[in-house]
């Protein structure tokens, strides 16, 4: 069966692969608003990475509580195996719609 | 003392503004998700305030106003169709009561201010007491809907504007018109104020 994502869940699956074991909501948001240049509310992440999560494509774990968070825990997450087959197919979706796309409208 | 207090007397740092955290704490009605989105925004806020406290702290209410209908609205969507029918109802039964309270409210106001000079002052009354009924069926529909207890004070208030702006569109009942725009003005925030009030006598009896 395969799993469609939106553009800002795979933007998320991707922030958690990139992030590796520091891929939490506070941490997302920021590489997400960096890469994007807009500034993503933590609401609009934590519902992303919860339907990720209801999709099977991420698993989290909570870590222990910090200091620098009022002694709150983190939630950590971490792509499934479902997850890295959503993110290689959306690649593979992604190289099939550029190919013939003149080199000019590539460049950034 | 919750997790939170405990973290900030450990160290000595001053945290978020403590409003902004009993807001966050209405509206994220998951407790597990509660700890770790007021942990995120607490991690963020410090990072802000070596810069600038206020800067800091005007980030967080920002971030919790934009956050506020995703996080209040997921539970929801995640409670599925019968969550979603909840919600309905809680507004329903909700809005109905408000009705019934403004009604005898009023009608009590109208006894005690019949004379003609006095009419000002009745309506200044009236939507004074519509706050306080609009608060009261706010905590009403959280009861109902008590996975998202904001969302219902939400819709509530939004569905009393709609039909004040009806009402208006059709003459206002002869009522001037400033009496309607502090009545559509005040009545989301109060049903919310309900509502959040209910949020946080749930969120007394998990923690």
């Amino acid at each position: 069966m395969t799993v469609s994502v939106g553009d800002l869940e795979l933007a998320a699956l991707l922030a958690v692969v990139r992030l590796r074991e520091h891929a939490y909501g506070a941490r997302v948001r920021r590489d997400l608003s960096e890469r994007a240049q807009r500034d993503y509310s933590i609401g609009a992440i934590y519902t992303t990475l919860q339907r990720l999560e209801d999709k099977g494509l991420v698993a989290s774990t909570m870590s222990e509580p910090t200091a620098v968070r009022g002694g709150r825990a983190k939630r950590l997450f971490r792509v499934t195996g479902a997850g890295e087959t959503v993110v290689r197919r959306a690649r593979q979706e992604q190289a099939a719609f550029w190919r013939g796309v003149p080199s000019r409208l590539r460049t950034t | 003392m919750t997790a939170g207090a405990k973290g900030k007397r450990a160290t000595g740092l001053e945290g978020p503004p403590r409003s902004a955290e009993v807001f966050a704490a209405a509206i994220i009605p998951d407790a597990n998700l509660r700890e770790v989105v007021l942990g995120d925004l607490a991690e963020e806020h410090a990072r802000i305030a070596h810069a600038s406290r206020l800067r800091a702290n005007a980030w967080y209410w920002w971030q919790l106003i934009r956050s506020a209908l995703p996080l209040t609205f997921s539970a929801v969507a995640r409670g599925g169709w019968r969550a979603w029918t909840r919600l309905a109802v809680a507004v329903i039964v909700a809005y109905a009561a408000l009705f019934v309270l403004v009604m005898v409210s009023d009608a009590m106001l109208w006894r005690f201010f019949s004379a003609s000079w006095l009419q000002g002052t009745m309506l200044v009354a009236s939507v004074l007491t519509g706050v306080l009924c609009a608060v009261v069926a706010g905590y009403a529909a959280a009861c109902i809907c008590s996975r998202a207890p904001v969302a219902p004070g939400f819709v509530l208030g939004l569905l009393c504007i709609a039909m004040g702006v009806m009402l208006v569109s059709r003459g206002g009942d002869g009522l001037p018109i400033w009496y309607w725009v502090s009545l559509e003005s005040i009545v989301l925030p109060s049903s919310i104020v309900g509502a959040a009030l209910r949020a946080r006598q749930l969120i007394g009896r998990t923690s």
